[in-house]
């Protein structure tokens, strides 16, 4: 066993973004997301646009839950204009009860990869609502090596209070793309916050979690019960305390 | 020429919105796959063309080009001047497309389209407003397709640069610095009288001439009133003398050209080719004075034309133009371009004559501003006479004074009826001008 909790992470997104259903319907979902999204634009064909949109959106979301251990996802969606131009995931780590920089190097060592011939990933520190994050941009494919290239985008967040790590992940076909739409990944990012401890100070954070972790460890025999019933109700439903803030209006 | 009037679906204005009538038979397995227009054409050119226009701005769009010699050298034509070199070949460039709120860290005011920013040496050498060199209006924002069917990503190649976008000021704080303002190259039309300041001094003299009216009513003062009447609309007539001969000398001037065929003959409407410094160069002019530039297909720019019917068979409503890069960059009513079953198989065969493709897609008719709106409106932008609002603001005035002469009643009362009548005509000639911008 190794203590794995799943952080009670929030989400704060604005208007730019649209949280994918990843368990309901995915058509009855699209066709209520392109209605929120298409009320908010002018637009001279209303209907004839969120029906496009609602096609376009299924598909995306179809892609949103190729990503199997994710709990939340959402679409960027700036406009009709710019259309889906981003898919992200986010999906919890377990730190197999590895503390401080360990947590880190488990949580950075996938994404910092390196396949033979490519530039050094680049690793940019941020603080978000829910502590410090790191973002790692991965280039893939040179122009001369015949794919077009990409970037890859990810945020880690370390919870060794919770023995749990969460990565938020994207990609770019089009790096024009992906520089246009960091500011607002990053926005997303540091909006992320634990749930009741907003702007948390780390240290107080930890204490409270040293609390918590006493409770927890009383409590995880009877939680390991829960879950084992519950996964095998709907494996590929994990049960999550996740939750997300609408902040756009 | 409104971009993306007719193809705003919601996953954007590149083509794949819509399915071709090629593309559905190929699908089908009753026709050979098309090619792309990518394979068709030669890659991108490395020259960027100002923006669309009409007035003062056209004779920008005509000349002013940016473009990327064969040696490496970037080189900027003007408006007016010789040719300028920018930048001289060298290592260690990187272009940077400044978007959103990015500018402001390199000391660049915010602005719809963003800069086109290319450093050497860890410092900015050359800053673009890129609204001015956007295909289409400079009112739309732009993508990342938008911008590269502007060329930017081309001459980044030429010069053997990266080219990436930053949106985030800090970031672009770090990688590019300030830019200094002898780096900004903004193009400026000739100067000349703001149509604001004509039509402010056409409601001075005529206010002048309504006073002296009042005071004295002698030969010398009709004849300052006739001038303040007469004035406006005599430059009215000017503007359009002027801008008649140089739509109607634009044909000639060009190596080949397709004339648009709508039902009331318009001269100068129409598609042409021509070879500019920096390669072959399409123009689309509205015969009304309106022009949009674009690289050629020569130049790895338009690559074709699609044409939307509302069902097989029918006349097409509407007419996109779309680059190498599947990009839509003008949309055109069909009917304001080719109406009548005989002027759409010319303009088969004329688009065919230029190098282009046409392509046939059928879509329910959607509105779409006529051409002849869309240049009045550019023209109101762009010229000092917004359309006819001189002319219009000489019939007001005309009206005024000659009931002011009629009005028998006492003198004040004439007076005060002076002054509403010249206040009634100034307010109708400012909604004039508002109801064309």
């Amino acid at each position: 066993m190794t203590g794995f909790v799943l952080p009670p992470l929030v989400v704060n997104y604005d208007t730019r973004w649209i949280e994918v259903d990843l368990r309901g319907d995915l058509g009855a979902w699209a066709q209520r997301a392109a209605r929120n999204a298409t009320a908010r634009e002018e637009s001279r064909a209303r209907a004839r646009d969120e029906a496009a949109l609602a096609t376009l959106l299924e598909g995306a979301g179809a892609l949103a839950r190729r990503a199997r251990d994710a709990c939340l996802a959402f679409l960027l969606y700036p406009g009709a204009a710019e259309g889906v131009t981003a898919v992200v995931s986010f999906c919890p780590v377990d730190l197999a009860r590895r503390d401080g920089r360990d947590a880190w190097t488990r949580m950075l060592g996938p994404l910092l990869a390196r396949r033979p011939g490519q530039a050094p990933p680049e690793v940019t520190g941020l603080l978000s609502g829910a502590g410090p994050c790191r973002r790692v941009r991965q280039r893939f494919g040179a122009a001369d090596g015949g794919h077009p290239p990409r970037e890859h985008v990810g945020y880690v967040w370390t919870f060794p209070e919770y023995r749990a790590g969460v990565v938020m992940t994207t990609a770019f076909t089009d790096l024009l793309e992906a520089g246009r739409w960091r500011p607002v990944l990053d926005a997303l990012a540091t909006g992320v916050e634990l749930d009741g401890v907003p702007g948390r100070d780390r240290q107080d954070q930890r204490d409270r979690q040293d609390r918590q972790d006493r409770q927890d460890r009383r409590d995880q025999l009877y939680r390991k019960d829960q879950q084992d019933r519950e996964d095998q109700r709907d494996r590929q439903d994990p049960p999550h305390r996740w939750g997300t803030r609408d902040r756009s209006g | 020429m409104t971009r993306g009037d007719a193809g705003g679906a919601a996953g954007g204005d590149r083509l794949t919105a819509f399915s071709t009538e090629a593309e559905e038979q190929w699908l089908t397995g009753a026709g050979p796959a098309p090619a792309s227009p990518a394979q068709r054409l030669p890659s991108r050119a490395p020259v960027m063309l100002p923006r669309e226009g009409a007035g003062r701005w056209a004779a920008v769009a005509r000349r002013a080009r940016l473009w990327v010699r064969a040696d490496g050298a970037l080189l900027l034509r003007g408006p007016d001047g010789p040719d300028r070199v920018l930048l001289r070949p060298g290592p260690g460039r990187a272009g940077w497309w400044l978007v959103d709120d990015g500018p402001a860290g390199a000391g660049l005011p915010v602005a719809p389209g963003g800069w086109f920013v290319i450093t050497g040496r860890g410092r900015p050498l050359v800053a673009l407003r890129l609204a001015q060199w956007l295909p289409g209006g400079a009112e739309h924002g732009a993508g990342a397709g938008l911008v590269r069917a502007a060329g930017a990503e081309a001459v980044c190649r030429a010069l053997g640069a990266p080219f990436e976008a930053v949106g985030d000021p800090a970031e672009a704080g770090l990688r590019i610095g300030r830019v200094p303002p002898g780096a900004r190259v903004e193009l400026r039309p000739a100067a000349g009288p703001s149509a604001a300041l004509v039509m402010a001094g056409a409601g001075a003299l005529a206010v002048a001439a309504a006073a002296l009216l009042a005071v004295r009513q002698d030969r010398a003062a009709w004849a300052s009133a006739a001038v303040a009447v007469l004035a406006p609309a005599v430059a009215d007539l000017a503007a359009w003398w002027a801008r008649r001969r140089r739509v109607r000398c634009l044909p000639a001037r060009l190596g080949a050209w397709w004339q648009a065929a709508p039902s009331r003959g318009v001269p100068g409407r129409g598609i042409g080719l021509r070879d500019g410094p920096g390669g072959q160069e399409l123009v689309l002019a509205d015969g009304h004075g309106g022009e949009c530039w674009l690289a050629g297909p020569g130049g790895g720019g338009v690559a074709g034309l699609v044409a939307i019917r509302d069902a097989p068979g029918r006349p097409p409503w509407g007419l996109l133009l779309y680059d190498r890069g599947e990009q839509l960059l003008a949309g055109l009513r069909g009917a304001d371009w080719a109406a009548g079953p005989g002027a759409w198989a010319a303009l088969y065969a004329g688009a065919a004559r230029l190098g282009l493709a046409v392509s046939d897609v059928t879509e329910p008719a959607q509105p779409m501003r006529s051409t002849r709106e869309s240049a009045g409106a550019r023209r109101a932008l762009a010229g000092p006479w917004p359309t006819l609002a001189a002319t219009r603001l000489s019939l007001l005035l005309a009206a005024a004074i000659g009931l002011t002469a009629v009005f028998t009643g006492p003198p004040l009362a004439r007076d005060v009826f002076g002054a509403c009548a010249l206040i009634l005509m100034a307010g109708r000639a400012v909604a004039a001008r508002r109801t064309v911008l």
